[in-house]
């Protein structure tokens, strides 16, 4: 199902989410995500899981890279792209998934 | 009620190690029985697909967990059938005592209770655990480093026993609460200078040959009831003549691979993966290093020092 989903073109005004076979928790040094259905660890570096714990708050993509760059100071447009990569990265792997009307 | 592992058991037989407890009012009650062996097989309800669990101990007997097709499980230790727990948990048979293997007692105390425990879908810490000033300090490290000793040492100096080799925990709010175990320990006869068995309970048997013997302990100072976890350490042997401590950014990686589940019972992985990371939010973790020749009495000397000043590194 993931690899379907990951075949889907993402853009700034896409929803996405943490499926109900991963869970995660985030921590001082990484963020941990397991994928129940693998039984695979992942971990993600400090920034990597403030980004996953925005996008999971957020409506859209875009929402979230805005909020994100107001946090870090950064060029909004410039956190939007690296989330993008992030999440075609999680979908990848089956740790995120497009909402159905997103 | 005797207790163990967060759980009561209601004992009608004689059998060391399970204390009157106090235990939360909501912790289930586990009659423990004598039944004849066609008594035991007359209970079971047949198998119903693989065996949750099997291995091999140590003394060489086998031990077998295998599910029946009423939600009831059948224990087959030494190649024969020996316990069977109730399809909702609360009856435990254990097949004619007086004709089992001289381990028999150990293995229902040290592996069936916590085999039971995993059965009603807890997740357990394989470590050992003392009661320090605030609250338990497990010790997880590999099979054979060492936790028993260091536990035993950590006791003989006065701080209660809680548990030898696993640990039940859960979390209450925004505190993990521990579950001391039976108040037995199986510790090597070679456990280090100066900390004979003798000194922290009374020698119950003796297992395994000459170059292997281990003595089976009734720990007399132990700990009466539930209480917090208050620190966990990883004990790991490195090649140094020195023992350190530091106190680690931990998450749930430095913990799962000594949390137990039984795997193939389901909701098992998610059930680890939250109980052990709701453990690391809320108890610091600890890594103690020394290489095999420092012996227990000065790993507790540091292991102290550094707890109880909580800092981030100690080197002895």
């Amino acid at each position: 199902m993931s690899s379907n989903v990951a075949q889907q073109p993402l853009s700034p005004q896409t929803a996405v989410q943490v499926p109900a076979h991963v869970v995660f928790r985030p921590f001082a040094a990484e963020t941990i995500m397991l994928n129940l259905q693998t039984g695979t660890y992942h971990g993600l570096n400090p920034t990597a899981g403030r980004m996953l714990e925005t996008l999971e708050r957020h409506a859209v993509i875009a929402e979230a890279a805005t909020v994100i760059a107001g946090h870090y100071e950064e060029d909004p447009a410039a956190v939007q792209t690296d989330l993008l990569t992030l999440c075609s990265g999680l979908i990848e792997r089956g740790l995120l998934v497009v909402k159905p009307d997103g | 009620m005797h207790g163990a592992f967060g759980l009561g058991f209601r004992l009608h037989f004689a059998l060391a190690g399970i204390p009157r407890r106090r235990l939360a009012p909501d912790a289930p009650t586990i009659d423990v029985r004598a039944a004849s062996a066609t008594e035991l097989l007359a209970r079971w309800s047949g198998p119903a697909g693989d065996a949750l669990w099997q291995t091999t101990f140590e003394d060489g007997a086998d031990y077998r967990v295998q599910p029946g097709r009423d939600g009831d499980h059948l224990i087959d230790y030494a190649g024969r059938p020996a316990f069977h727990l109730s399809a909702d948990g609360l009856s435990l048979s254990c097949a004619d005592p007086l004709t089992q293997p001289p381990g028999w007692q150990r293995t229902l105390t040290d592996s069936v209770l916590w085999t039971v425990v995993l059965l009603h879908g807890r997740v357990l810490l394989h470590a050992s655990a003392v009661e320090g000033p605030d609250g338990a300090v497990a010790i997880v490290a590999a099979q054979g480093s060492g936790k028993s000793s260091l536990a035993a040492q950590l006791a003989a100096e006065g701080w209660p026993f809680v548990t030898d080799d696993v640990l039940a925990f859960e979390r209450r709010g925004e505190e993990i609460i521990a579950h001391p175990g039976p108040n037995l320990m199986n510790l090597s006869q070679s456990v280090g200078p100066g900390l004979a068995p003798e000194t922290i309970g009374e020698v119950l048997a003796t297992f395994g040959g000459p170059a292997s013997a281990e003595s089976w302990v009734l720990v007399r100072d132990f700990s009466e009831g539930e209480l917090p976890l208050a620190a966990v350490v990883l004990l790991k042997r490195t090649g140094s003549q020195v023992a350190r401590v530091e106190r680690l950014s931990a998450t749930t990686l430095n913990i799962t691979p000594h949390a137990l589940v039984f795997g193939n019972m389901e909701g098992a992985s998610r059930r680890r993966f939250e109980a052990v990371s709701d453990l690391v939010e809320r108890v610091p973790v600890f890594c103690i290093e020394a290489g095999v020749e420092v012996p227990p009495v000065d790993l507790a000397a540091t292991l102290r020092t550094g707890l109880l000043n909580n800092v981030s590194s100690v080197e002895t």
